[in-house]
């Protein structure tokens, strides 16, 4: 148990640094990747809620340090993003095919950017800092730009995953339609 | 098994509101500062990685325009030399000039290095162009502060600090305002501003100033802890119409921001 604790932890931390230093340095648009929500819904994927929700603490905890918004938007956010997407999984999309992961990071994608500003609006009106980016064109731009790359991210994933884990099969979502007699 | 999850869950949110918690009571900030210690060493490796990626990138993309600044640059290099000496002379008689009449030797400016450990900045604003760098307020640095690279040219103004990090607005960015003058011309003065990310605009210079192209773009010494002399950039067009109050100049910056890595911030004068 000690042993899974300190490899997630290890892997995490891994994953802030590259998300952190090593992607936010890179050229040509790439900065916009958002390897934390891509990982994280692999991660929701792959393993159990708890693990999801501990990763997304540990993320959005470390985030918030390193962050000059106000302490909490990450792990609040994070949090919430882990617990939708899992009700998405678990009710809606009950397998674990490619256009699961998509639709996936999709929202969560979409809900991360939704409750960071909400959260930070929320903390404006208390006397904080807030600027209403949804009114400049770089901000959709740049959100575009995640969106897709991220779906990229997704499908590169999870096909180099296919090759490892069974779990992942690229099967196809089937439409059962059930006939009564 | 769904109470089971619904405890779960609630666990997790009692974990993040004792979180913020320790946080705003700066129980955690011990904390905190060990993981800024560990990972600062790393972020900044993994920075100039990426960084180094970044530029070849750049370089694969500029090179067809390479020859036109290399000449570009020869030719100001020719003229920096001769303006150079002229400069030297004047430097020589100011100090005489300063002795006779018993002035005190200025100090040289303090300065602190630090190096940039991310990009862009983790502000849920950071549209433009914003670098982290690993020192903050228990260093001395404190807002409004101005960073230079290792030429002395001006990148950035600090925008907020932590404790051990501080957050740079670059002088392409929107966010980023400095009190400029052209150097020679001591009445031309104006704002900079960031534009789109990839140059400087000076608005407010008023219609009697005399800007040409070419003129080199200095901090005017009008905002606190900034002083005066510092190098913006060089003048790349004057926007000036005769039925207009203010006339406006595009300003190249004398910096590459794309190889940053290290950086100096000027410490105020005590």
């Amino acid at each position: 148990m000690y042993g899974k604790i300190i490899i997630n932890s290890l892997l995490t931390l891994c994953l802030i640094i590259f998300e952190l230093s090593f992607v936010s340095a890179l050229p040509g648009g790439l900065n916009n990747i958002s390897l934390i929500l891509v990982v994280l819904v692999f991660v929701i994927g792959m393993t159990s809620l708890n693990t999801s929700l501990s990763w997304a603490i540990l993320v959005g905890f470390i985030l918030d340090i390193f962050s000059f918004s106000m302490f909490g938007v990450h792990l609040v956010s994070l949090f919430l993003v882990v617990l939708i997407i899992n009700l998405l999984l678990t009710n809606f999309f009950t397998n674990r095919s490619l256009y699961t992961f998509l639709v996936l990071t999709f929202f969560a994608t979409i809900l991360y950017e939704f409750f960071s500003n909400f959260l930070i609006y929320l903390f404006s009106l208390f006397g904080g800092k807030y600027l209403p980016v949804f009114i400049t064109k770089d901000f959709w731009q740049g959100e575009l730009i995640q969106l897709f790359l991220n779906l990229l991210i997704v499908l590169i994933i999870f096909y180099s995953l296919g090759f490892i884990m069974p779990k992942l099969k690229p099967v196809f979502l089937n439409k059962k339609i059930n006939v009564k007699k | 098994m769904i109470k089971n999850n619904n405890r779960k869950i609630i666990i997790f949110i009692a974990v993040i509101m004792l979180l913020i918690f320790l946080h705003l009571t700066r129980i955690l900030l011990p904390v905190e500062n060990f993981i800024f210690n560990i990972f600062n060493p790393v972020l900044k490796t993994f920075y100039s990685t990426g960084s180094s990626f970044r530029d070849n990138y750049n370089e694969k993309i500029d090179k067809k325009d390479l020859l036109e600044i290399s000449n570009k640059l020869q030719e100001d290099n020719s003229r920096i030399i001769a303006e150079n000496s002229r400069l030297k002379a004047i430097e020589v008689e100011n100090g005489s000039l300063r002795k006779y009449l018993n002035f005190f030797e200025k100090e040289d400016q303090s300065f602190i290095l630090a190096n940039i450990i991310s990009r862009k900045g983790l502000d849920i604003f950071s549209l433009g162009e914003s670098v982290v760098i690993n020192r903050g307020s228990l260093d001395g640095l404190k807002r409004g502060l101005v960073v230079v690279n290792s030429n002395g040219i001006i990148i950035g103004k600090i925008l907020s600090t932590k404790e051990s990090l501080s957050e740079i607005c670059l002088v392409i960015d929107n966010d980023c305002r400095l009190a400029i003058a052209v150097q020679g011309k001591e009445d031309t003065l104006g704002i900079a501003e960031g534009e789109l990310g990839l140059t400087i605009k000076i608005d407010f210079i008023p219609q009697t100033a005399d800007m040409t192209e070419g003129d080199i773009v200095i901090t005017s010494g009008l905002e606190d802890n900034i002083p005066r002399g510092m190098v913006l950039g060089k003048v790349e067009s004057v926007n000036s119409e005769s039925n207009k109050l203010w006339q406006s100049a595009t300003v190249d910056s004398l910096a590459s921001f794309d190889n940053l890595t290290m950086v100096s911030v000027l410490l105020p004068s005590e």
